[in-house]
């Protein structure tokens, strides 16, 4: 198959953590067999909890990540466009920025709790900038030789947005979609570890703390495999909206 | 005792592997003898072969079939006795003006006061002298293309191998240069091998001009191009000029023609 | 005039922030009021709490960011020029790059305990992954035509990555480091806010638990500055180094 082609040195790797850990080399107590791990997540699903942390999670990243886009990408796109709207929010935009999302958790959760209103408000906040600022980026770089072209040829103004201006944007608004994807998850899974009741970052960590490896090892897989499948997903609605578009993205 | 022959080409093919779309021949059994100190043009549509052979000469493909003899031994690696200019310039952005000229020198182990002499030599001849410190950034594209020109006579080649030269630039930056390729020349009397897509430009500078057919690049005709030197203005407006451009526009419309179609089909 | 149009939101949003509280009689644990804040943190700073803390931090950080460094731009040279190592390295970055690297941390926690060593390399972990692809890409895609022009000029192989490569391929390598650095703060924090007794992050913990609000936004404040002061002296490196480039001069 050509996947195998291309992707064996994937599977070299896990055959030298399994080996890795059976012959000793690193104390299996630290680092559990790949297939030990395997065979514990297996177990999880079929109890059907693992279920139910993998569902919160997602709905919590999800709602976080859309609220951010709702809000972020007319936002941004407004502030590209209008001078008077930049103005005043640029410089709050500016100020939010360098603040990194995570010093929140603890003063989030001082104030909203530990329940799912808590992990959504995290991930919005902290999803919002990047993809304001690249939707403002996306709209402030429309070439205006095509407004001139559009114009020329009849666009009124309220058709120039659906017709021109958002269609030029959408690379860099859809770049600004992957960044805040890896943050949303980002952000959940931090959260979910500092001050949760279910989830895959609460998973690992009551895993850290019942000392118990493999769960926590099953609980990193699991991570793993939904935020690579939500970022192939994203890609693919990407690659499908963008067909016109030349860059390529190989990560 | 007659002209040298600097560089020989034999009997030369160049097939490229496609992938997908098999084997496209680019060059097919191309000969060409070039003297010393001659100006020769290589002209033809586009995908006829012409900068791949410039590049079998320069060292950067390798000679599949065919010999390519530079005098009078074969071509292997590349190496300083060749320089070669690109239309993209090709500067070192990290390295000033200056440092760009002194490359060839300083990879020769040259000492740096020598270096220095010899790259103020060549700038001054290119008009850059004032601007040695510069980095090619803040230079213009005619600019930078005479830093190019500086930076390969520095290390005195002896074959000088331009790809479309002065094809980024506008058209009255090109005639300019087309000019000061010709007073460098005259000052130096290299051997001159050049891709062109312009008929004025290979009739200005050349002595002879290969026209290509389309591909597979064969050598349609060798034209002789017999304007006295040195050669200005008034060679364009010799009624010769017109007649030869002419001639060159019969010779290359046709193939102008297919490889176009060739590109469309292509797709 | 065009300061107070620009800057204004901003005024407003402090001086609300300042009176809001203090009119409304807001409990200080909900919100405390602007100057609350600064002076905690002036407390902080002269209690020599923080100083002990950030120095903590910025050791992990920046002691992981430079090992990232180092392995990231060594591996990217390497699976750059060498078509094997990058057909191996490749498939296993671009499989590991979307997951969060935060989720090892409890693992590295539980292997290397609560100080500096755990931090310090997810810190690497973490960083490693921007500045490796960047420079993978960036040697990969060295232009072909400056290659050749640099054969032609008599150039020996084997200072070909010292005056070619590796100069031509800078300008995205610090791309590649000025996102690591941006990242390196965020995750040494949440390690340590997750498994560690000093550093900013868990001051951070710290200050939830005692339930002193005007702590905790004067954390948030310090970590902001760290953050910026790491882009800021990353930024006066690359001046110098890329003084050539037309970006760093305009």
């Amino acid at each position: 198959m050509k996947w195998l082609r291309t992707n064996y040195p994937i599977l070299l790797l896990l055959a030298l953590w399994e080996g890795v850990s059976r012959f000793g080399l690193v104390s299996s107590q630290h680092l559990p067999p790949f297939s030990q791990c395997l065979v514990f997540l297996y177990e999880l699903t079929r109890s059907g909890e693992v279920l139910i942390h993998i569902r919160d999670s997602i709905i919590r990243a999800m709602g976080g990540y859309f609220l951010s886009l709702l809000v972020g990408i007319p936002v941004g796109i407004t502030m590209g466009l209008f001078r008077s709207v930049e103005r005043p929010l640029g410089p709050v935009v500016t100020l939010f920025y360098p603040i990194p999302k995570v010093t929140l958790i603890p003063l989030f959760i001082l104030w909203l709790g530990l329940g799912d209103r808590t992990k959504i408000a995290i991930v919005f906040l902290a999803c919002l900038l990047p993809i304001l600022i690249s939707s403002r980026s996306g709209a402030k770089n429309v070439d205006v030789r095509q407004i001139w072209s559009a114009r020329t040829m009849g666009t009124k103004d309220r058709q120039l947005l659906r017709l021109v201006i958002l269609p030029s944007a959408l690379p860099y608004i859809f770049s600004g979609m992957r960044i805040s994807l890896a943050i949303s998850f980002i952000l959940l899974f931090s959260t979910e570890m500092l001050g949760a009741q279910s989830g895959l970052g609460y998973l690992i960590i009551v895993a850290l703390e019942a000392v118990r490896p493999e769960m926590m090892f099953a609980g990193v897989l699991l991570i793993g495999v939904v935020a690579y499948t939500c970022d192939r997903i994203l890609l693919l609605i990407r690659n499908r909206m963008l067909f016109w578009h030349t860059e390529q993205s190989a990560f | 005792m007659g002209p040298l022959v600097k560089i020989d080409i034999m009997d030369v093919s160049h097939t490229f592997d496609g992938g997908k779309r098999g084997k496209v021949i680019a060059l097919d059994r191309v000969n060409l003898k070039v003297e010393d100190g001659e100006i020769i043009a290589l002209l033809g549509p586009s995908g006829c072969g012409k900068s791949t052979l410039l590049y079998m000469v320069a060292g950067f493909y390798p000679v599949q079939s065919g010999k390519i003899l530079l005098d009078g031994r074969p071509v292997s690696k590349p190496g300083p006795d060749r320089g070669i200019v690109f239309q993209e310039y090709v500067l070192f952005p990290w390295r000033t003006v200056e440092e760009n000229v002194v490359y060839g020198l300083e990879v020769q182990g040259l000492g740096r006061e020598e270096r220095e002499k010899i790259a103020s030599r060549f700038l001054e001849k290119v008009g850059l002298l004032s601007f040695k410190k510069k980095y090619p950034h803040e230079l213009s594209g005619g600019m930078k293309q005479r830093v190019a020109l500086a930076r390969m006579l520095a290390y005195n080649p002896g074959i000088l191998l331009m790809d479309e030269p002065f094809g980024a630039l506008d058209a009255q930056t090109r005639e300019l240069m087309q000019d000061e390729l010709l007073s460098l020349w005259a000052d130096l009397k290299k051997t001159i091998l050049f891709v062109t897509h312009d008929m004025e430009e290979a009739l200005y500078l050349s002595d002879r001009i290969v026209v290509f057919t389309a591909r597979p690049g064969r050598v349609k005709e060798i034209v002789e191009v017999n304007f006295p030197r040195p050669r200005d203005r008034k060679t364009r407006l010799e009624r010769d000029f017109a007649i030869h451009r002419d001639r060159l526009w019969s010779l290359l419309k046709g193939e102008i023609v297919k490889a176009k179609r060739m590109e469309d089909e292509g797709r | 005039m065009e300061y107070v149009k620009r800057y204004y939101l901003l005024v407003i949003l402090f001086v609300a922030w300042e009176a809001v509280p203090r009119l409304l009689q807001i409990n200080p644990i909900l919100l405390p009021p602007f100057s609350m804040v600064v002076i905690k943190w002036f407390h902080l700073l002269f209690s020599g709490e923080l100083l002990i803390h950030t120095a903590n931090t910025l050791f992990r950080a920046v002691g992981g960011f430079l090992i990232a460094a180092w392995l990231g731009i060594l591996l990217g040279i390497l699976a750059g020029r060498s078509r094997q190592i990058g057909q191996v390295l490749e498939p296993v970055v671009s499989v590991t790059f979307p997951l969060p690297k935060v989720a090892f941390i409890p693992v590295f926690i539980f292997a290397l305990g609560f100080g500096h060593l755990s931090k310090i390399l997810i810190v690497a972990l973490e960083c490693g992954f921007p500045i490796f692809i960047a420079t993978y890409f960036a040697v990969r895609g060295t232009s072909r035509t400056m290659v050749w022009s640099a054969q032609i000029m008599g150039t020996k192989e084997r200072d070909f990555l010292r005056k070619v490569i590796f100069p031509s391929a800078l300008p995205m390598i610090f791309t590649g480091l000025e996102i690591s650095i941006h990242v390196s703060v965020i995750i040494v924090v949440v390690a340590e806010m997750i498994g560690a007794t000093t550093g900013l992050g868990a001051l951070l913990i710290k200050a939830k638990w005692e339930y002193e609000t005007d702590m905790l936004l004067a954390v948030i404040a310090t970590t902001s500055f760290v953050g910026l002061g790491l882009s800021l002296c990353l930024k006066a490196v690359k001046n110098r180094l890329l003084v050539w480039s037309p970006e760093v001069s305009m």
